[in-house]
């Protein structure tokens, strides 16, 4: 389990920043850690010559959900109370499943080849000739995206409505 | 290359964060904290696809994009019912939510 400096810093804060999007107190500081999370993710599928998926990354997660996340938590308030006592077999089965994982890995994955780079023409390529009806899923899917995020304007309107009717 | 690390190390991190995604999703009670753990561990699969497709070929890659898609619906339709649901009853609390009928 080798990785130079870059790689190590990277995952401090992606872990540190996931640990903070789950215990900060407050609701909008654990989204900008969120964000922190899905932007260094980005890096790392930079980092592994993989620019257009960390562009999708970017854009898709640290700038889509994040603004949908936003708008959920301004819209719904403050509304978290930390629960009393230590999450103990929270803890107890992820650290378990961590170590199962490593160990999984250094069974199955001994094989370690050398890193390839894919051009965005072959990218493209496969997009087309391999996966073109999971491409078309894929336009449905944003659609249904841009829809649901209408459904909570709207919503929001009605509550406002709502609000000065009563 | 920027990152240099061999693969147990890119599996090392997708395990951490799939153990902070589910330690977050067994331990939080709040709903959107709930959709944060649960895009941890949709993270962490992601990594494993593109490491695996970054050694092999380019398929785990394109499965990544169509991962990412799915989590940006499911996280659309998530806060829509979080929405909806305080709308209704004015909180968010999972222990509370056992049924959506009218």
């Amino acid at each position: 389990m080798s990785g130079n400096i870059y790689f190590w810093i990277i995952y401090a804060i992606i872990i540190f920043s996931a640990i903070i999007a789950l215990e900060a107190s407050s609701l909008l500081w654990a989204a900008v850690s969120f964000v922190v999370l899905l932007s260094e993710i980005s890096l790392v599928y930079f980092g592994l010559n993989m620019p257009v998926l960390g562009g999708v990354q970017l854009a898709i997660y640290a700038g889509g959900v994040t603004i949908l996340v936003l708008f959920a938590i301004m819209m719904i308030g403050e509304s978290y109370k930390k629960p009393p006592g230590k999450a103990v077999r929270a803890i107890v089965l992820s650290f378990s499943l961590l170590i199962v994982g490593v160990i999984l890995s250094f069974l199955s994955a001994i094989d370690t080849f050398p890193f390839k780079t894919y051009s965005t023409e072959l990218l493209g390529t496969v997009f087309v000739e391999k996966y073109s009806f999971f491409t078309l899923v894929l336009g449905f899917i944003v659609a249904a995206i841009l829809y649901m995020a209408n459904a909570i304007i709207t919503k929001k309107r009605e509550a406002e409505k709502d609000a000065s009717r009563s | 290359m920027l990152l240099e690390a061999d693969v147990h190390a890119y599996l090392f991190l997708s395990f951490s964060l799939l153990a902070v995604g589910v330690y977050g999703l067994l331990s939080r009670k709040s709903v959107i904290r709930m959709l944060f753990a649960v895009e941890m561990i949709i993270n962490a699969a992601n990594i494993n696809f593109v490491i695996f497709s970054a050694q092999r070929n380019i398929d785990g890659e394109v499965f990544t994009f169509f991962t990412i898609g799915l989590a940006a619906l499911e996280a659309a339709v998530g806060l829509a019912i979080v929405i909806v649901f305080y709308k209704r009853f004015g909180e968010v609390i999972p222990s509370k939510i056992k049924n959506l009928r009218w």
